[in-house]
């Protein structure tokens, strides 16, 4: 962006050719009459010495033509990179004709070369010219166009370049932003916002780029969130000679970031209130199903038990789902609490959890030694309990379930844990679905509530790691979790740029 | 009080769900808690109890088991009431609910409630944890007053 601002024409005018033939030629032809007319003084060395002046003019011609001709190419050298140049800024792929490569003249086609070299210097110059006038027109067309507002301000506030539109976003016309040497945008941001548009201007003043996210007034009074980029502007020493400032609506589009984040939360509460209130009613049923087995058991015989007992099972699995879906919400609800968690215990805790599944599918895991990660121990146990658990519960039938949680790698300050099962693995089609809630890749037969790796992806995204699958049906699946390792404090960031950054 | 009218004080019960104040009765009758228990199915019944009960138009129960979502509004606003209520300022008050959202927990307890226990998926455990309760508030050795 501050690369060295050259002028792009750098080549002094050329002298007019007549001017160059007048001062030249004439003199040499001159210097033949005279000396002519000094050493016989008759009319035939007259005309000898007309001849002689013709001649002296052609000689001091085809000499001046010769100087031209290589101020010609210097020239064209010059405009060939001064029009590379604007070919390179712009952008414009448009190679004018004048670039395609000469032919080789040869020696004695002088007059030709001349020529040649003259019209290529013009045709260089037109194509230029073209460029230019091309470069204004789309300079022009995105600065009135285009719907940011674009200031360049001297170091002392002054603006020096307005762009049209700057004129939408605050109300005030260009005029008037030019007459003041204030920034009236400094005038009306918000109070609130004033000393971070501040900071963020002080910081490209001082050289670096930066980012800041502010309330104004426009003039109308209505309240506009903006972004501007502080860009600073260095000369060929790197020193800021100006800062230049580019500046975007943000109010529409924070204004339907709300309005997602109002029905997300809407969304939320009434996934939470729906599954809270379906609790009371299935403690209800359990309880009097439970009253009735016990105190009515004689009276309806075994037959009424084993109907009771669907009640109560199936008023357990109903429990199950509400209580899933009611962890899935609390993830987004509830703040996780972060520490550093050995995930030598979680696993540890995983296992004694699942002591007895582990027993009756005769499941053999192995956990290798692992990391202490960045975590909330609690949703590292649901992480590693979901994964554990899948592992057991898809184990293929015809082979006894093998199960090792492993380490693969350690990098980026962050590490990743393969826990890989011999299961039934996940059909191919579905293994893009299976993070997603309520998608589950072996439909009804197995009983799951469909929230589990959901959980586990929400878990892992929100503390910046991540989770992928591979898996080969009929051979078994390895999820890779990768998990922040616990680091020293992070570098204190200054003040502000966090929050420009946000 | 004497001694004779506070074993025959009563159990004051609020919830808005008949079924649970039955799997309630149900529980304290198998652990042979015979004390009265005073049903209350809404707030504003329940507002008005405890306003005989500081009148002392009505009997000051021993101890006070409180649903959280009550129809008609919030049973929170009973924790207040009954601290400030004379004959209930000191008595234990349980609160039973379905929610497990922490601000639920605290802002019941802040309020002074003295324990907070949870409609577990399991009645019958449930049901077990409050007689734990109950007979650990009644153990002679135990006073029941301030915990």
């Amino acid at each position: 962006m501050n690369s060295e601002l050259k002028p792009l024409i750098t080549e002094e005018r050329p002298v007019s050719p007549l001017w160059r033939i007048g001062s030249r030629a004439i003199p040499v032809g001159f210097a033949f009459l005279f000396l002519f007319f000094a050493s016989a003084g008759s009319l035939i060395s007259f005309a000898f010495g007309l001849a002689a002046v013709g001649m002296g003019v052609f000689l001091g011609a085809r000499m001046v033509s010769e100087q031209y001709a290589s101020h010609c190419s210097h020239l064209m050298d010059s405009l060939r990179g001064t029009l590379s140049e604007v070919i390179r800024r712009t952008g414009f792929r448009d190679a004018p004709k004048a670039m395609e490569p000469e032919s080789t003249p040869t020696e004695d086609e002088r007059t030709l070369l001349q020529r040649g070299r003259i019209t290529g210097t013009f045709r260089l110059a037109e194509s230029l010219d073209w460029n230019i006038r091309e470069l204004v027109r789309l300079y022009e067309l995105l600065t009135t166009n285009i719907a940011a507002s674009v200031i360049i301000f001297e170091v002392g506030r002054k603006v020096t370049f307005c762009s049209a539109y700057t004129q939408v976003l605050t109300g005030y016309s260009q005029s008037e932003l030019f007459d003041t040497d204030r920034d009236i945008l400094h005038d009306i941001v918000v109070d609130e916002d004033r000393a971070r548009y501040e900071r963020a201007w002080s910081v490209s003043a001082l050289g670096d780029d930066s980012l800041v996210k502010y309330q104004i007034h426009h003039r109308s009074g209505i309240p506009l969130w903006l972004e501007t980029r502080f860009v600073p502007i260095l000369d060929e020493q790197a020193e800021v000679t100006a800062v230049m400032s580019l500046t975007i609506d943000l109010t529409e589009l924070l204004a339907q970031k709300r309005q997602v984040e109002e029905k997300n939360q809407d969304l939320q509460d009434f996934t939470y209130m729906v599954s809270h209130d379906l609790k009371a009613p299935i403690f209800t049923i359990k309880g009097i199903a439970s009253a009735l087995d016990e105190d009515y058991g004689t009276v309806i015989g075994s037959e009424g038990k084993e109907l009771i007992h669907y009640i109560v099972e199936g008023a357990g699995r109903l429990e199950r789902l509400v209580s899933s879906v009611l962890l899935y919400s609390r993830l987004t609800t509830s703040q996780s609490k972060d520490t550093v968690v050995p995930l030598d215990d979680v696993l540890q805790q995983v296992l004694q959890d699942f002591s007895q599944q582990m027993k009756e599918t005769q499941a053999q895991v192995t956990v290798s030694a692992l990391p202490k990660v960045w975590g909330d121990p609690l949703r590292l146990y649901q992480v590693f309990s979901n994964l554990v658990g899948n592992a057991i519960k898809y184990r293929d039938p015809s082979r006894l379930p093998v199960i090792t949680v492993h380490p693969r790698a350690v990098y980026g300050g962050f590490a990743v844990i393969d826990v890989t099962d011999n299961g039934s693995g996940i059909p191919e089609d579905r293994i893009s679905e299976i993070f997603r809630p309520y998608q589950r890749a072996h439909g009804n037969e197995i009983e799951g509530s469909g929230i589990g790796l959901a959980c586990v992806k929400k878990i892992v995204d929100a503390c910046g790691g991540s989770v992928n699958v591979r898996s080969q049906q009929g051979e078994g699946s390895t999820f890779s979790v990768s998990l922040p390792l616990p680091l020293p404090k992070p570098q204190s960031v200054p003040e502000g740029l966090e929050r420009a950054f946000e | 009080m004497t001694p004779q009218s506070e074993a025959s004080r009563p159990i004051l019960l609020i919830d808005d769900e008949s079924a649970h104040r039955r799997i309630f009765k149900r529980a304290l009758k198998k652990a042979g808690i015979s004390r009265p228990v005073l049903e209350c199915s809404s707030l504003g019944e329940a507002k008005a109890l405890v306003k005989r009960i500081a009148a002392g138009e009505a009997h000051a129960p021993v101890v006070a088991f409180l649903d959280l979502n009550l129809g008609d509004g919030r049973g929170t606003a009973l924790i207040s009431a009954l601290r400030s209520a004379v004959p209930t300022s000191g008595i234990p008050i349980l609160i039973l609910s379905t929610s497990s959202l922490e601000r639920d927990v605290e802002e019941s307890l802040s309020l002074g409630a003295t324990r907070y226990l949870l409609k577990l998926d399991d009645p019958e455990q449930f049901c077990a944890r409050i007689i734990e309760e109950l007979h650990t508030l009644f153990t002679p050795t135990n006073k029941p007053l301030n915990d």
